[in-house]
């Protein structure tokens, strides 16, 4: 049986795992969450407060732009789009990935 | 699907909890109301998928983590307030050293600081000056870092795994704040270093100690304005947040200043003569003593907090505590906008107290000869009492009791939640409350006059100097008011 997905094991492309949702449609923190539980088949599920914290991230980047968006209800919500600059590092994290994914499976089931 | 009023409200009342603790300025707002927007969309998909509407809130505020983490590191990040530098009134000396060397000291009139061929080495600076010191460092990110300029001594140590922080000082002026790293940082600055003033880090089962190193006799410390001449010290301490221990810090004469310590399981300061100024704590329990020296606690979270001092004055403000007890002999207390859990006690012998906007599950304020003054506050039990003072509260909600030897008591109550207990000897009482309220009563007075609301009453007893009976329908509380000497009205 497959072992769960820990915080730490995911820890390091949370970067590449926000753009890959926000690259696919404007969202909100909330949504956010939702996306990746589902894109993960409900094996990770981040925390909002976490999510929040790379938001900041990624916006000083300039990955990110937030913006205010009216609600039906009155109250505002705040959504976040990816910008090119952000496309462009989506780009470069996912070559990381392919990098580490492939060196890792040769060192983890690569004979000598 | 919308969320409706009351869920709405539920939300806003447990992030109230958090935010009241911070300004209200534009950053807060904003992280309050996205977070807010956020966990309506949660509540609303709970109920959705059947969880009970009186779940639905709690359900989805537990699941979006540490909101009150988030404000905190707004907190940090916002920092302190920048001043314009005004460099008209600056003093700048040419020292020269035996030997040829020559320092040029300038000192800041206007901001503070004294900087020596150029770096900063500030002097008299409170914790918050020090985080916006910390940001001149132009590739800084938004974590606080120690000052830039140069310590005379620089020391280091990992604490992982150590349960105590022992900081020990003596006539120093102590700064704490978090480290950049995962080590204990500490970073000492001197008028003038000898290789025997440095301080040492010692560590023994579990416990590490930072100790001052010699200090010459003292020699006069001449304060010309707020600058500090003779010999001074600096010592800037950075806690790795990854520090969950007990924090100990003692300093007999000079300032301690704390700033967003966060995670510690106890916080511990001793000081003779000089002041403690904590703001952004959080910690499972503190404790501050002074002799002589103010003690101001601001936008904290604690569990129980004891604050003593004998002469000098407490002010604790915008924080969040389990359990509170505040004890000056001679100084003032001031308690505004605080949230306790628990029983708050706010004691001074010869000074004066005043609470505003103060939710305590019992509050109790007290003062000897000084008065007392007190707006909103609001408790299951209330008791104001002063020997030789008045007491003025206004807007008070919960069961209150009163007492006033010689002085006279000012109140007013928005809601009768609980009994009212009001007595004087020699001072009048004037007790307002709702208009539509119901109560009983019993107002007694020796020598002065009686005078009530009477629409809706009926008296079981009415004598010149003594009333009994209830107004309205089905009252259930009681005001009991007696004076010797004063007038009472209600």
């Amino acid at each position: 049986m497959a072992t769960a997905i820990t915080k730490d094991m995911v820890r390091g492309y949370l970067t590449a795992i926000v753009l890959n949702v926000l690259s696919q449609g404007t969202s909100y923190g909330y949504q956010v969450t939702k996306d990746i539980n589902a894109l993960s088949g409900g094996a990770y599920t981040i925390n909002e407060a976490t999510l929040y914290t790379v938001f900041k991230r990624l916006e000083k980047s300039g990955w990110i732009e937030g913006y205010w968006g009216d609600e039906s209800q009155g109250g505002r919500r705040k959504y976040y789009r990816i910008t090119a600059a952000g496309k462009q590092q989506l780009q470069t994290e996912r070559s990381t990935w392919q990098l580490a994914k492939t060196t890792l499976e040769a060192l983890i089931n690569g004979s000598k | 699907m919308a969320v409706n009023n009351e869920l709405k409200q539920a939300i806003a009342q447990q992030l109230d909890t958090i935010f009241a603790v911070y300004p209200a300025t534009a950053a807060f707002m904003d992280l309050r109301a996205e977070i807010s927007g956020d966990l309506e969309a949660a509540t609303s998909d709970k109920i959705a998928s059947g969880v009970p509407t009186d779940e639905a809130a709690t359900q989805a505020i537990a699941d979006f983590g540490d909101i009150a983490g988030l404000a905190a590191q707004l907190a940090a990040d916002q920092g302190a307030v920048t001043r314009a530098k005004d460099t008209s009134t600056d003093v700048t000396i040419d020292n020269t050293q035996p030997g040829g060397a020559t320092h040029t000291i300038n000192v800041g009139a206007d901001t503070d600081t004294i900087t020596i061929d150029g770096k900063i080495i500030g002097v008299d600076i409170t914790a918050a000056e020090a985080a916006t010191l910390a940001k001149q460092d132009t590739n800084a990110d938004t974590d606080l870092q120690l000052p830039a300029s140069t310590p005379q001594n620089e020391l280091h140590c990992n604490l992982s795994g150590m349960t105590e922080l022992h900081i020990d000082y003596d006539y120093d002026e102590l700064h704490l704040m978090p480290g950049s790293g995962n080590d204990l940082e500490v970073h000492e600055y001197f008028s003038n270093f000898n290789p025997e003033y440095a301080g040492q880090i010692m560590q023994n089962a579990g416990v590490v100690t930072v100790r001052h190193g010699v200090r010459p006799k003292p020699t006069p410390r001449i304060t010309i304005g707020k600058f500090k001449l003779g010999f001074w010290t600096k010592i800037v301490i950075g806690v790795p947040e990854t520090f969950t221990g007990k924090l100990q810090v003692t300093n007999r004469n000079g300032n301690v200043a704390a700033l967003n310590l966060r995670d510690l399981a106890a916080a511990d300061i001793n000081v003779h003569e000089g002041s403690v100024q904590l703001a952004y704590l959080a910690s499972k329990t503190l404790t501050v003593n002074t002799d002589d020296g103010n003690i101001t606690l601001q936008g904290s979270q604690l569990g129980p907090v004891q604050l003593t001092s004998r002469d000098g004055n407490l002010l604790i403000e915008q924080s969040a505590l389990s359990e509170l007890t505040a004890r000056s002999e001679d100084g003032n207390i001031s308690a505004n906008n605080l949230s306790i859990t628990g029983t708050a006690k706010l004691n001074t012998r010869d000074g004066n107290a005043e609470a505003t906007t103060v939710r305590a599950h019992a509050l109790q304020v007290e003062s000897k000869d000084g008065n007392l003054s007190a707006t909103s506050l609001t408790a299951d039990q209330l008791t104001l009492s002063t020997a030789d003072g008045s007491i003025k509260a206004d807007q008070l909600a919960g069961a209150t009791t009163l007492r006033a030897d010689d002085g006279s008591i000012h109140a007013s109550w928005t809601a009768l939640t609980g009994d009212i207990t009001a007595s004087s000897h020699d001072g009048s009482l004037h007790l307002d409350l709702p208009r539509t309220v119901s109560y009983n009563f019993d107002l007694h007075t020796d020598d002065g006059s009686l005078r009530q609301d009477e629409t809706n009453v009926q008296f079981t007893k009415h004598s010149t100097h003594h009333r009994q009976g209830y107004k309205g329908q089905n009252p259930e509380f009681t005001i009991t008011a007696s004076t010797n000497d004063g007038n009472l009205t209600i």
